[in-house]
């Protein structure tokens, strides 16, 4: 009695043994899963091109000397903000009666603040720049004088642009 | 047959289950964790520079007539708009073929084709990683996209 019952228990083990599910190494090895991680930082790039020159030679009688333009210089943007601008200024102030004066072209779903006269203090350029990457913008120079800041010698200016990135 | 009988049969039975899942083709990747991929410049007027970084090494076991041609790779979830993350798996040898770089999406596409129909192994084969990102797609702070690598037929 005592046998029969060790050999059905034994026999229910083996059995049991033989039915348990195997684990499923072989279907998870083959698969493996890998965790990468991934980032984008803030991002605003601007770039000039071009050195205009520009000389005041006429004048319309009875009229200031004829204002001049350059519009060979473009520029590029490359931000992944939002409202980001562009301002301008000049490290150094023009001669008394010269103007120079700046206008870029706004890049797609940008506002510009047209032609504006540059001086040591910032001004705002473009403003709305948002989420864009653009090249070949135009830059428009535009040098004024009055009779009164007389002949003035060739001297340049180096026009600082900023990118201030929005949100 | 006796009750010892009966259970060696059933532990022999045992290991040769054992035997037959242990001889199953593996894939594996070290390390389970890579990165960052991080972008953070661009040149004026072009979209945002991509990135590329070593992710680790994969281990692959095969054995014969089991059927295992090809490497699949897939994403577990879509990665965020804009963002675009590329696997590219070196070829491990055998006569196998690397697809070379495979943008990831979340179906399963073959980065690795014609593996061999013989009972070998390949171990620490390279796995490199390309991450790129339009303007649109804005900062993104640090996230994880979980990769799948899987043998397929």
């Amino acid at each position: 009695m005592s046998t029969r019952i060790a050999r059905r228990s034994a026999l229910t083990l083996a059995l049991g043994i033989i039915a348990m599910p195997v684990p499923a190494r072989s279907a998870s090895a083959q698969t493996a899963t890998q965790s990468v991680t991934i980032a984008v930082n803030a991002i605003n790039q601007i770039a000039f091109t071009g050195s205009p020159s520009l000389t005041i030679t006429t004048a319309a009688a009875g009229s200031n000397p004829t204002s001049v333009s350059d519009a060979s210089a473009t520029w590029a943007v490359t931000t992944n903000q939002t409202g980001a601008k562009i301002t301008a200024s000049i490290a150094s102030a023009m001669p008394a009666g010269v103007t120079l004066s700046v206008s870029l072209a706004a890049p797609a779903g940008a506002s510009s603040a047209g032609s504006l006269a540059l001086g040591v203090t910032a001004v705002d350029l473009v403003t709305g720049i948002t989420k864009l990457a653009q090249g070949g913008l135009g830059v428009t120079y535009t040098l004024g004088a009055t009779p009164a800041a007389g002949v003035v010698a060739s001297t340049s200016r180096v026009v600082t642009y900023t990118i201030t990135g929005g949100t | 047959m006796s009750a010892r009988a009966l259970l060696a049969f059933g532990t022999a039975l045992l290991l040769i289950a054992g035997n037959r899942v242990c001889v199953a083709q593996s894939l594996s990747v070290t390390p389970a964790s890579t990165g960052p991929l991080t972008i953070s410049s661009a040149v004026a007027g072009q979209e945002p520079t991509g990135v590329s970084a070593s992710g680790g090494t994969y281990t692959v076991g095969l054995k014969k007539n089991k059927g295992i041609g090809t490497i699949t790779a897939q994403l577990t979830a879509p990665l965020p708009a804009g963002t675009t993350l590329s696997i590219t798996l070196a070829a491990p040898g055998g006569g196998a073929s690397s697809v070379g770089p495979v943008q990831l999406t979340t179906s399963p596409q073959a980065v690795v084709i014609n593996l061999p129909n013989q009972s070998t192994s390949f171990f620490n084969v390279a796995i490199t990683y390309s991450f790129t990102a339009t303007s649109a797609a804005g900062a993104l702070a640090l996230q994880t996209a979980n990769v799948t690598l899987a043998l397929a037929p």
